[in-house]
C-alpha cells in the first residue's frame, strides 16, 4: 500500500488516498472515493529524484505520489521503465552517452560533414557556383583590386605556360586566369565560378615562373575539388550544429567555435591543394624548389581569404591551430620532401 | 481554514463536514495566504536527461528533438512546486515534431528564396511577418493547453483575429512615419535646415523607441489577459508606461555601460596597440569589440529580465489570487555571468547545470498570494478543447515567451 494524492481532473482539490497494487490492478481508496483500474491502462510518468510520479488514469484523473515504495510495487506488477528512462537514471550509461556524443561529433566533423558536403556539392547545379563566384569577384574588384599593371604580353605568356601544363589526372578543368594589382599584396584566389585571380605582387615576388605555375596549380587544385562550395556548405553545417548546441546560451559565444572549426576545414583544403600542386608539377617534370622558396619569402603564401600578409615564420603549433592555413614550415617541408 | 465544500463525485445529498479530513491531511495546505514557489530539480539529474536527449537527437537526425523537448519541459514543470502541488506538461511530441518540420520548411523556403533573388526573399519575409500573429497565437495556445496544475489545464482564449488587430498597428505606424520622413527628405534635399535634418533623423528613432516597449506591452497583455486556469481567468493590470520606464532605464544602462567600456579601452590602449601589432592583431581587435558589446549586454540583460518578470507577475491576478515576483538584477547577473564562464570552461557541458540554476532562482523568486482556498478551482467545461488543441502542430518557432 502506498500514499498518494488523487486529482479528479474536474477541480483543483487534492484527495488523499491509499493505493493498492495487486495482480496488475490499481485500487484507489479515499474519502468518498473508491475505484480500481488495470495498471496497463495507466500512464506512468518517469521517476525523478525529487518530483512525484504521476499515474494518469484513462479518464484524465490522476495520482501523484512521492512514496518511495511505489517503484517497487510497479515493478512487481510487471511495469518496466522505458529504456530511455533507465538510461537517463544510470550514471555510467549517461557518461557512456556523453562519450558516444563526443565520438559522434568528432567523427561527424572529421568525416561525416565533409562527405555530406562533397555529395551535395556534386548534386548542386553549376549555376550556384557561378553566381557565388561572380559576386565574390565583383566584391574584390570593388574593394581591393585594380587592373593589372603587368604588360599584356607577360600576362599572355603566363597564361600560355599554365595552359600548356597537363593536370595530374589528365582531365582538363575549365578555368579563367585573371591578373589584378592589389594593395593586399601577393595573393592568389580560386573563385567557385572557375576564375583564378593572381595579384601582380605575387608574380613579382616569385623567384621564377615555375613558382607562379605552382601557385596556379594549387589554385587549380581548389577548383578541381570544388573547395569553395564545399567549404561554404561545411561552414553552414558547422554553424548549424554549433548554434543548436550553444545558440540558446549566446549566439555570439557560438561564433568562436564555429570559426575555429571552419579554420580546421580550411587547413585540410589547403593541404589537399598543395598535394595537387605537387602532383601537377611532377607530372610536368617541373621543379618544386621555386615555390618552396616563394613560401619562404612570403611568410604567408597564396591565399583564398587571408588578409594582410604578416611575417609568420616560426609559428608554434598552437597558433597554427587558429590559422586558416597549415604552417609555412610544414608546407615548405612537404614541398622539399616532394622535390 | 477552508469552508469550501467538497463537490463529492458520488454522494451529493449527504454533505457532512467532509472537507475537514481532506484539508487536515495537508498541513502545508492550500489555504489563503502566501505560497512561495519552489524548484526541486538538480543539475546532476538534469545533466543525464540532457546528454541522453542530445545523443538521441543527433542519432535520429533531429527527429527525437520533439521527444527531448517534452522530457525537458516535463522535468522543469514537475519540479516546480507551489502550495503543495506540482505543474505538469502534456505536449504531444508528434505535434511538436509536425510544428518543427513546418518551421524547417519555412526557414528553407526563406534561405532558398534569398539565394534565388532579393525580391523572392523579401516576399517570403513579408509572408512570414503576415502569418506571425497566427504563429504567435498558436504557440500561446499550445503551450497553455498543455500545461496543468492540480489536474486542471491552463487555456489561452486569445484569437488569431485579436492578434492581428493588436499587431497591425506597428507596420501601419512605421509605414506612415517612413512615408512622412521620406517625403520630407525628398522635397527639401537641396538646402536642408538643421531642424529638418534633426526631424528626419529623430522621428524614425522616436518611432522605434515607442514601438518596441509598446509591442512588448501589447504581447504581454495579450498573453496574460486571455489566459485561464480551468474556468478562472487571469487578469493583467500593468500599464504601458511601466514598460516604457524599464526600456528607458535599460537604454540608460547601455549608455553607462558604453562609457565604462570606453574608459576601459582608453586605459588599455597601450596594451591594445601592442597586441594589435602582433601576429593576431585582427583577432584581438575583433575580440575587443565583441568583449565591449558583451559587457554592456551582460549588464543590461539581467536588468531587463528581472524588471520584466517582476513587472509582469506583480501585475497578474488569477481570480482572487495574485503573484509576487522579486527577482534581483544583481543576483541574476551573478548567475548569468558565472554560468557563462563555466559553460565556456567546460565546453558546454555545464549547460544543464546552468539551466537548473537559472530556473531555480527565477522560480523561487515567485510567490503565490492566495486570496482564497486553492482547492476550489474548477475545470473548464469543454475540456475536450484542450485535448484537441494539444494535437495540433505545436509551437512552430519554439517561441519562449515564458515569464
Amino acid at each position: 500500500m502506498i500514499h498518494a494524492t488523487y486529482f479528479d481532473g474536474r477541480s483543483s482539490r487534492r484527495h488523499p488516498v491509499t493505493v493498492l497494487f495487486h495482480k496488475g490492478v490499481v485500487a484507489i481508496e479515499g474519502e468518498n472515493l473508491r475505484r480500481s483500474v488495470r495498471l496497463r491502462q495507466v500512464r506512468i510518468s518517469e521517476p525523478l529524484a525529487r518530483a512525484p510520479r504521476i499515474l494518469t488514469l484513462p479518464d484524465g484523473a490522476y495520482l501523484e505520489s512521492r512514496d518511495a515504495k511505489l517503484d517497487k510495487y510497479l515493478r512487481r506488477n510487471g511495469y518496466r521503465e522505458s529504456w530511455v528512462v533507465r538510461w537517463q537514471r544510470n550514471w555510467p550509461a549517461s557518461l557512456a552517452a556523453l562519450a558516444g556524443l563526443v565520438l559522434l561529433l568528432a567523427s561527424g566533423y572529421q568525416w561525416g560533414l565533409p562527405w555530406a558536403a562533397d555529395e551535395l556539392a556534386q548534386r548542386l547545379p553549376r549555376t550556384i557556383e557561378v553566381k557565388i563566384g561572380e559576386g565574390q569577384l565583383e566584391m574584390l574588384d570593388a574593394g581591393y583590386m585594380e587592373p593589372s599593371r603587368l604588360p599584356p604580353s607577360r600576362q599572355q605568356d603566363l597564361r600560355d605556360a599554365f595552359a600548356s601544363l597537363k593536370t595530374p589526372t589528365g582531365q582538363a578543368i575549365p578555368y579563367r586566369l585573371e591578373f589584378r594589382s592589389s594593395r593586399i599584396g601577393p595573393h592568389a584566389f580560386a573563385l567557385p565560378n572557375g576564375v583564378i585571380v593572381m595579384t601582380d605582387q605575387m608574380v613579382e615576388m616569385a623567384p621564377d615562373d615555375h613558382a607562379v605555375l605552382a601557385v596556379l596549380a594549387h589554385e587549380l587544385g581548389h577548383l578541381e575539388r570544388r573547395h569553395s562550395l564545399r567549404r561554404l556548405l561545411q561552414a553552414a553545417g558547422v554553424g548549424v550544429a554549433v548554434n543548436v548546441y550553444l545558440g540558446d546560451v549566446s549566439s555570439l559565444l557560438a561564433l568562436a567555435p564555429a570559426v575555429l572549426l571552419d579554420q580546421g576545414y580550411s587547413r585540410d583544403f589547403e593541404r589537399e591543394a598543395d598535394r595537387y600542386a605537387i602532383d601537377m608539377m611532377r607530372a610536368n617534370g617541373l621543379p618544386l624548389s621555386p615555390i618552396a622558396q616563394l613560401f619562404e619569402r612570403l611568410g604567408t603564401p597564396d591565399d583564398d581569404d587571408d588578409r594582410a600578409p604578416h611575417s609568420r615564420s616560426g609559428r608554434s603549433a598552437v597558433i597554427d591551430y587558429l590559422s586558416s592555413h597549415p604552417s609555412d614550415a610544414e608546407r615548405i617541408a612537404t614541398l622539399r620532401a616532394a622535390d | 481554514m477552508a469552508e469550501a465544500v467538497l463537490e463529492a463525485p458520488s454522494t451529493g445529498a449527504d454533505r457532512r463536514v467532509e472537507t475537514a479530513p481532506a484539508v487536515a491531511a495537508y498541513p502545508e495546505a492550500a489555504a489563503e495566504g502566501e505560497h512561495p514557489f519552489r524548484f526541486t530539480g538538480s543539475g546532476s539529474e538534469y545533466f543525464r536527461i540532457w546528454v541522453v536527449n542530445l545523443l538521441l537527437t543527433i542519432l535520429t537526425l533531429g527527429i527525437y528533438s520533439a521527444w527531448a523537448k517534452v522530457r525537458r519541459l516535463q522535468y522543469f514543470h514537475r519540479n516546480t512546486v507551489v502550495a503543495g502541488a506540482i505543474f505538469d506538461y502534456h505536449g504531444e511530441p508528434k505535434a511538436i515534431l509536425k510544428g518543427r518540420i513546418l518551421a524547417l520548411v519555412l526557414l528553407l523556403a526563406y534561405q532558398l528564396s534569398t539565394g534565388f533573388s532579393a525580391v523572392a526573399g523579401a516576399i517570403v519575409i513579408l509572408l512570414l511577418a503576415a502569418i506571425f500573429p497566427w504563429l504567435l497565437t498558436r504557440a500561446f495556445r499550445f503551450k497553455l493547453a498543455n500545461t496543468s496544475y492540480r489536474g486542471l489545464r491552463f487555456r489561452f482564449r486569445g484569437t488569431v483575429g485579436q492578434a492581428y488587430r493588436m499587431l497591425i498597428l506597428f507596420p501601419v505606424l512605421f509605414a506612415v512615419i517612413g512615408l512622412f520622413v521620406w517625403s520630407l527628405a525628398a522635397s527639401f534635399s537641396n538646402s536642408p535646415s538643421i531642424g529638418l535634418v534633426l526631424l528626419v533623423v529623430l522621428l524614425p528613432m522616436a518611432a522605434i523607441a515607442t514601438a518596441v516597449p509598446l509591442a512588448h506591452y501589447c504581447l504581454k497583455r495579450f498573453q496574460h489577459e486571455h489566459a485561464d486556469y480551468g474556468q478562472t481567468p487571469f487578469h493583467f493590470s500593468a500599464q504601458a508606461r511601466d514598460f516604457f520606464k524599464i526600456y528607458g532605464k535599460s537604454v540608460g544602462l547601455v549608455i553607462v555601460g558604453g562609457a565604462v567600456a570606453g574608459a576601459f579601452f582608453a586605459l588599455t590602449a597601450g596594451l591594445f596597440a601592442w597586441l594589435e601589432a602582433s601576429v593576431f592583431g585582427a583577432v584581438f581587435a575583433a575580440l575587443y569589440a565583441l568583449l565591449g558589446l558583451y559587457v554592456s549586454y551582460l549588464f543590461v540583460r539581467p536588468y531587463m529580465e528581472s524588471r520584466m518578470q517582476n513587472l509582469v507577475w506583480n501585475h497578474t491576478e488569477l481570480g482572487l489570487h495574485r503573484f509576487e515576483s522579486r527577482v534581483k538584477a544583481r543576483a541574476l547577473l551573478g548567475i548569468h555571468a558565472s554560468n557563462l564562464i563555466l559553460i565556456v570552461l567546460t565546453l558546454g557541458l555545464y549547460k544543464p547545470f546552468a539551466a537548473v540554476r537559472l530556473a531555480r532562482y527565477r522560480v523561487q523568486s515567485m510567490t503565490l498570494v492566495a486570496g482564497a482556498d486553492l482547492e476550489d478551482f474548477l475545470a473548464d467545461q469543454d475540456a475536450d478543447r484542450a485535448g484537441a488543441l494539444g494535437q495540433e502542430a505545436g509551437d512552430l518557432f519554439d517561441f519562449d515567451i515564458a515569464l
